[in-house]
């Protein structure tokens, strides 16, 4: 047999077709190389992680807390407001992770529940300082008048070192071992019925955000340049930062009898000093009153009897001092801020932790 | 040939075309969350080195809610629950102990870290909450025949002060009042009408230092500060010396009527006294000593009921005695046991009658001599 050259265009297939049965099947095998993965994808072991609720995107739902993988454009706050509903809990989750910024990427656990109420831990408790002020003037200064400029410093200085200012009810809360408050938590007071309170304080304490409460004796409630008048007040009241308070009514010493006054005397106008003022108050702001600042910090036994029968929540004294969860509720102490502090002097003031008691 | 050929070509074909069509090789992404159990049990050990066992509690529980079978987390968990409810149960007893030794400091402490391992500890915050402060009431458990004027005689010295219990137990003078029911007795200070007499003696030693110009001394003039007193007092009623502690407690109630730890202080020393003379078998002078301490405090009402009743016992034995020496003819002696009679009773009528009888007998008996 003659066998014909091969040309180009010839292939002699009787020779080549073992050789060419042998490609073929390797190119079959290669082909179905690419196609193997999928036919073994549903039998890939399963992780050892939980995977059952499935994750929501970058958070994953526990029945104690959510587990968050933070995103771009995530704050404290909203992560707070997404899953706390609340974006003023923006502290609660930087405290608990123990972080003050947020970067992409970052794991956070949030939980649902407080774990550290009264700020009780093995090595201390927390405190809260109440800080007090009477008058403000854009001028003078002295022991009880503070000046617009160390107001505002002071305030400044709060939101610089990272204090928290609260509201009296959030106080309260922590008070009564209910309510788990940030680390750094502050509580301001105005005391008596200066027009400052309005003139300088209240701007201010609005550009800050900081809610206070503004103690009354309702005797002394008249329109002046000097004194708070109803239309002021009541425009305070509703602005939400300034929250009015009972200071009693003659602003009398409630431990001191009077021009040899009776016991029963006594009794019936210290009664009149805590109900008079909180009607009057009550009636003219449809608000509740149940806290109170004692003229010149003074109280008693038969006093606070008083305040507990008549629904009073608290009461506060001028005794110096940062309070922890266990205080008398109707022997809290304030810190008053005098018109010659630097912020030095004002720092003082906020201690908010006692890390000395347990050792 | 040209079928094996055209065979092997459509199969060729096919797996390219399944090969090309197949999707796109998944590639499987890593968990993000797969992260949190090792990091979070990392946080457990070292919150457990610190000793802070309820963060080291919560991180475990992560891991075990990201892995539920990890033996290790649930192993950590379950000692952390039992080593953290021991201790707090165990820190509240010391609590107690201090507590009711009165050191209302280390009570305090205590009842702190019992919360600090368990704040669902009730005990433990209802005395740091209620039980370490002053108590603003006194409680009485009205009895059979009391009214809330005998109450306010016996707590407040003044009858006239039934309207304050009236009040606030929300009571009418005019009714009743049942046995048995619980009523609240606010305590009460005596009103201030000028400064504390301590003050204005050191004032007026000052303008005199001032006139003087001796400013310096000015300086040291001031009273030392309450702290200070406190401590000397403290050191003092642990060294047992009862009325000394209590000659500068009741010098720091004048100026401060409200401090609690001089309180106290008061009533913890009164109280060892009482105690003292009651081992000295001194009645009298025990319940003297118990009457000053606030009602509430540790089973001092206890005690006072004992005594009472120990020197109506007593005032019963030495009138009997004196009724023997009478009838023996004795009469010095019989007025004696009579006249003891009444210091333990001074209402025992008997007693009063006859030793007044024995008294006349025996005046007119030195007038016949």
């Amino acid at each position: 047999m003659v066998r014909e050259p091969l040309t180009e265009t010839s292939f002699d297939f009787r020779c080549s077709a073992p050789l060419y049965f042998c490609w073929i099947m390797l190119t079959a095998f290669l082909m179905a190389g690419c196609a193997l993965p999928q036919l073994f994808t549903k039998t890939l072991p399963q992780t050892e992680l939980q995977t059952s609720p499935q994750p929501e995107g970058f958070a994953r739902t526990f029945p104690d807390f959510i587990a968050v993988i933070a995103q771009p454009g995530d704050t404290f706050s909203s992560l707070a407001s997404r899953y706390l509903q609340d974006p003023s809990l923006d502290w609660f989750i930087a405290e608990f992770n123990n972080i003050t910024y947020l970067s992409p990427g970052q794991e956070l656990i949030i939980p649902f529940n407080a774990n550290e109420k009264g700020g009780v831990t093995p090595e201390g408790y927390q405190t809260v300082p109440v800080i007090c002020y009477h008058r403000l003037s854009k001028t003078t200064e002295d022991k009880l008048t503070v000046t617009e400029k160390a107001f505002e410093e002071q305030m400044g200085f709060l939101k610089r070192e990272g204090y928290r200012v609260i509201t009296m009810d959030e106080f309260f809360d922590f008070l009564d071992f209910k309510r788990q408050i940030p680390k750094k938590s502050v509580v301001i007071t105005i005391d008596d019925n200066w027009r400052s309170a309005y003139d300088i304080a209240f701007p201010i304490l609005k550009t800050y955000g900081y809610p206070a409460t503004l103690f009354l004796y309702t005797d002394l409630i008249r329109s002046s340049d000097k004194t708070l008048g109803w239309e002021v007040i009541t425009e305070m009241a509703k602005g939400g930062i300034m929250n009015i308070q009972c200071h009693t009514k003659t602003h009398r010493n409630l431990v001191e009898g009077i021009d040899k006054e009776s016991f029963n005397d006594y009794f019936e106008e210290v009664k009149k000093e805590l109900t008079e003022s909180a009607m009057i108050l009550e009636k003219h702001l449809n608000t509740d009153i149940k806290y109170l600042a004692y003229p010149y910090g003074e109280t008693n036994h038969l006093v606070i009897a008083f305040l507990k029968k008549l629904g009073y929540r608290g009461a506060f004294t001028v005794e110096k001092g940062s309070n922890p969860f266990f205080i008398h509720h109707y022997r809290i102490k304030r810190s008053m801020i005098n018109g010659d502090f630097d912020l030095q002097d004002f720092e003082k003031n906020l201690t908010t932790r006692d890390n000395r008691a347990l050792q | 040939m040209h079928g094996f050929l055209r065979y092997s070509t459509s199969l060729l074909l096919t797996l390219i075309l399944v090969g090309c069509a197949a999707p796109p090789l998944i590639r499987k992404e890593p968990d993000p969350f797969q992260v949190f159990p090792q990091k979070y049990r990392m946080l457990a050990t070292e919150w457990e080195r610190k000793g802070e066992f309820r963060k080291a509690l919560f991180s475990w529980r992560v891991v075990i809610s990201f892995i539920p079978n990890d033996m290790e987390a649930s192993e950590r968990i379950k000692a952390l629950q039992e080593q953290m409810r021991n201790e707090a149960d165990r820190h509240f007893s010391v609590g107690l102990d201090h507590f009711q030794k009165h050191s209302i400091q280390s009570a305090r402490k205590e009842f702190l870290i019992a919360l600090a391992y368990n704040p669902d500890h009730e005990q433990a915050l209802k005395y740091l909450k209620y039980q370490l402060t002053e108590p603003d009431y006194i409680s009485y458990q009205a009895n059979e025949g009391d009214t809330l004027r005998r109450i306010a005689e016996e707590a407040y010295h003044d009858p006239e002060k039934e309207f304050l219990i009236a009040y606030f137990n929300d009571l009418d003078i005019r009714n009743t009042l049942k046995s048995g029911k619980m009523l609240k007795l606010p305590m009460l200070e005596a009103l201030s009408t000028s400064r504390p007499p301590q003050s204005e003696e050191m004032l007026s030693k000052a303008r005199a230092l001032f006139k003087a110009r001796e400013y310096q001394k000015l300086s040291t003039s001031r009273p030392p500060p309450c702290e200070e007193r406190l401590s000397k007092a403290r050191k003092l009623f642990k060294a047992r010396e009862y009325q000394k502690a209590l000659a500068i407690v009741k010098r720091i109630l004048e100026c401060a009527p409200s401090n609690r730890e001089a309180i106290d202080l008061r009533n913890a020393s009164y109280y060892e006294l009482g105690t003292v003379y009651l081992g000295q078998k001194d009645c009298l002078k025990s319940l003297k000593m118990f009457k000053n301490v606030d009602i509430t405090f540790r089973d001092v009402s206890e005690r006072m009921g004992y005594l009472k009743k120990q020197i109506k016992d007593l005032a019963e034995i030495h009138y009997k005695k004196g009724v023997t020496y009478f009838l023996a003819e004795n009469l010095e002696k019989s007025a004696e046991e009579w006249e003891k009679t009444l210091q333990f009773d001074p209402e025992h009528t008997k007693a009063k009658r006859d030793l007044e009888k024995t008294l006349h007998l025996l005046d007119k008996l030195r007038k016949i001599q």
